[in-house]
C-alpha cells in the first residue's frame, strides 16, 4: 500500500470513528503537527459528505456518515456546500460549460475486439490446418523417429500439440484407467443455472447515457453484470449495489468485490443469484467510498 | 480513547487565561508576536476540529479548556519541546476529552458492556437546494470571483458520474498525486466557504 493510500484510509477509519483509540491519539497527534495531513483529512471528510450527497453509499454507511460527520452545525454547513457544489457541478457538466475528464475511448470498442480476436484466431488455425495438410507425409515418420535410440534429425516442422508429448516412449507402466463411473462423474458439468449476462461499460462516453436493456427468457433464474476493467481504475476491492429504481429498494449489494478474468478480459462480476423483476434498476460501483462507476438498466421479459 | 457522543460542556475546571499566561504561551510558541499569534490560531482552529470529529458537542470550548491548561502549566515553569510543541497540546486534550466522556457517562448512565456511549443521536436534516435558493445563488457569485483556473478546478472535481475517473484524470493533467490534488481543492474550497459565510451574511443583514 502506497504512504498515499495508507494516509487515506487511515484518515477514514478515523473520521468514521473505527481507528483503535492508540492510532487515533498517534493520528491526532500527527494531524496537529502537520498541515498537509490536516488538509487532507479535512479533504477527506467533505468527499465523504459530498459522496453521500449523490447518494453513493448504501442506507446504513450514509447514516453512519452523517451521523458521525454531519451532527454538528458546521458539519450540516458543510454537507449543505457539498450539495451546492455536486449541484452546480452537475448543472456545469450539463451545459457544457465543462468538459468531464474521460478516458479516452478505446480505438475498438470491447465487442469489437471480441470480433477480431476471434477473425485472428481462425485465420491461424485455417493456416495450421493448410500446413499440417501440406506436410502430412512426414507426420509418420516423426512418430518412428521418437522411439528410435539413434540421433533424431529435427524436423523442419513440427504441428503445435495441445499438451507436451513424452519425447520417448514410456516403458512404465501406465496408471489405472478411470473406470466408467469415475469418468461419468468427470465429465458431468455441474448443473448450470440459467444466467442472464448484461456487460457494461465502466466508462462513459458521450451520447451513451442510455438506460441498457436486459431481456429475461423465461428459464432464466440469475443475472450477472460484468463490467470490463479498462474504467476501473487502480483500485483493488469494491463494493457493489443493485437498487430498484422504481421501488426505491436496494435488491442486491456486495462488498470486497475483487477482479477477475471474464470472457473479454479483466473485470468485475456481480453475481445476482436471483432473477430480478422487470424494471429500471441503477447499479453502483464503489471504491473505498467515492464512486467508481453508476450504470441505469432495465429489465424486461423477453417477447416469446 | 472511546469516542462518542455526549454532552461535552466543559469538565468543570476551565477558568479564563490570564494575560500574563497568554504572553507566555505566545512567547514559547514563536519568539516573533506575529508568528507567535497565527501559531496559536491554527492550533486552536485544529483542536475545535479534533473535538468535533471526536464528537463532542461543544468543541470550541474543549479547545479553549485545552489551550488554557497548556498556558497555565507554561506559567508553571513547563516548557514546550521545540521539535514537537505539538505533543504537548495532544495530551492534554486527550485528558479534556476523558474527563468529558466520564463526565457524560456519569450523567447518562446509557453505557453498553463495553463501556461505550449509546447515546442516540438524530440524522442531521439538511433541507434539500432549490433552484434559486440564496446559498446556490451565493455559491455562484462566489464561483465567479474565483480565478477562472480555480473555478475549473473544483467544478471538474465534484462533477458526478465516475468521479474517481475524473479525479484520476484531473490529478494526471495536473502532474499531481490524489491526495496533492485533494488538498489543493480543500483549500480552494476553503476560500469558497469562507466567500460564501460573507455572501450569506450580508443576504440575511440585507433581509432585517
Amino acid at each position: 500500500m502506497t504512504p498515499e493510500l495508507q494516509d487515506d484510509e487511515l484518515l477514514r477509519s478515523y473520521l468514521l470513528g473505527k481507528l483503535p483509540d492508540e492510532d487515533a491519539d498517534r493520528l491526532e497527534r500527527r494531524l496537529l503537527a502537520e498541515d498537509d495531513l490536516f488538509d487532507l483529512a479535512e479533504a477527506v471528510e467533505f468527499d465523504l459528505l459530498a459522496a453521500v450527497d449523490r447518494g453513493t453509499f448504501t442506507a446504513g454507511e450514509r447514516d453512519q456518515i452523517l451521523r458521525k460527520l454531519a451532527g454538528s452545525p458546521g458539519g450540516r454547513e458543510r454537507l449543505a456546500l457539498a450539495r451546492s457544489l455536486n449541484a452546480l457541478a452537475a448543472e456545469k457538466a450539463r451545459n457544457g460549460n465543462v468538459k468531464p475528464f474521460l478516458r479516452r475511448a478505446p480505438t475498438f470498442p470491447p465487442p469489437m475486439i471480441h470480433w477480431i480476436a476471434l477473425a485472428a484466431s481462425l485465420v491461424v488455425l485455417a493456416g495450421l490446418s493448410w500446413f499440417a495438410w501440406h506436410n502430412r507425409e512426414h507426420a509418420p515418420k516423426i512418430e518412428t523417429h521418437l522411439g528410435a535410440t539413434s540421433p533424431v534429425p529435427t524436423p523442419q516442422f513440427q504441428l503445435p500439440t495441445p499438451a507436451p508429448q513424452p519425447s520417448t516412449i514410456s516403458l512404465t507402466p501406465k496408471p489405472p484407467q478411470p473406470t466408467p463411473n469415475r469418468l461419468a462423474q468427470r465429465r458431468e458439468p455441474p448443473p448450470a443455472v440459467p444466467t442472464a449476462v448484461l456487460t457494461l461499460l465502466s466508462t462513459t462516453l458521450r451520447g451513451e447515457e442510455e438506460r441498457s436493456r436486459l431481456e429475461l427468457a423465461p428459464n432464466i433464474r440469475q443475472v450477472e453484470i460484468q463490467f470490463g476493467d479498462e474504467g476501473l481504475g487502480d483500485a483493488r476491492s469494491f463494493d457493489a449495489v443493485v437498487r430498484n429504481q422504481d421501488q426505491g429498494s436496494v435488491v442486491w449489494e456486495k462488498k470486497g468485490l475483487r477482479l477477475g478474468a471474464l470472457p473479454g478480459g479483466r473485470g468485475l462480476a456481480l453475481k445476482i443469484p436471483e432473477r430480478l423483476p422487470a424494471g429500471r434498476y441503477e447499479v453502483a460501483v464503489t471504491s473505498h467510498g467515492e464512486e467508481v462507476v453508476t450504470k441505469e438498466f432495465e429489465v424486461v421479459e423477453a417477447q416469446h | 480513547m472511546t469516542r462518542g457522543d455526549g454532552d461535552t460542556k466543559l469538565p468543570g475546571k476551565a477558568s479564563g487565561l490570564t494575560r500574563e499566561s497568554f504572553e507566555i504561551l505566545l512567547a514559547q510558541l514563536d519568539p516573533d508576536r506575529e508568528r507567535a499569534g497565527q501559531r496559536y490560531e491554527t492550533i486552536r482552529s485544529k483542536l475545535i476540529r479534533l473535538f468535533e470529529w471526536r464528537g463532542c458537542t461543544a468543541p470550541e470550548d474543549l479547545a479553549d479548556e485545552t489551550i488554557n491548561r497548556v498556558a497555565r502549566r507554561m506559567a508553571e515553569g513547563i516548557e514546550l519541546h521545540s521539535a514537537d510543541p505539538y505533543g504537548y497540546f495532544c495530551a492534554v486534550a486527550h485528558l479534556v476529552f476523558k474527563e468529558v466522556l466520564r463526565r457524560a457517562s456519569r450523567e447518562h448512565r446509557a453505557l453498553d458492556a463495553h463501556g461505550e456511549l449509546l447515546l442516540p443521536t438524530a440524522l442531521p436534516v439538511v433541507p434539500d437546494e432549490e433552484p434559486g435558493d440564496r446559498r446556490l445563488d451565493c455559491l455562484r457569485r462566489c464561483l465567479v470571483a474565483l480565478h477562472a483556473d480555480q473555478r475549473e478546478l473544483v467544478l471538474k472535481y465534484y462533477q458526478g458520474e465516475g468521479n474517481i475517473r475524473n479525479r484520476r484524470a484531473l490529478s494526471d493533467e495536473l502532474g499531481i498525486p490524489m491526495n496533492a490534488l485533494r488538498i489543493r481543492v480543500h483549500r480552494v474550497r476553503r476560500r469558497l466557504e469562507g466567500c460564501l459565510d460573507d455572501c450569506l451574511h450580508r443576504l440575511d443583514v440585507s433581509h432585517s
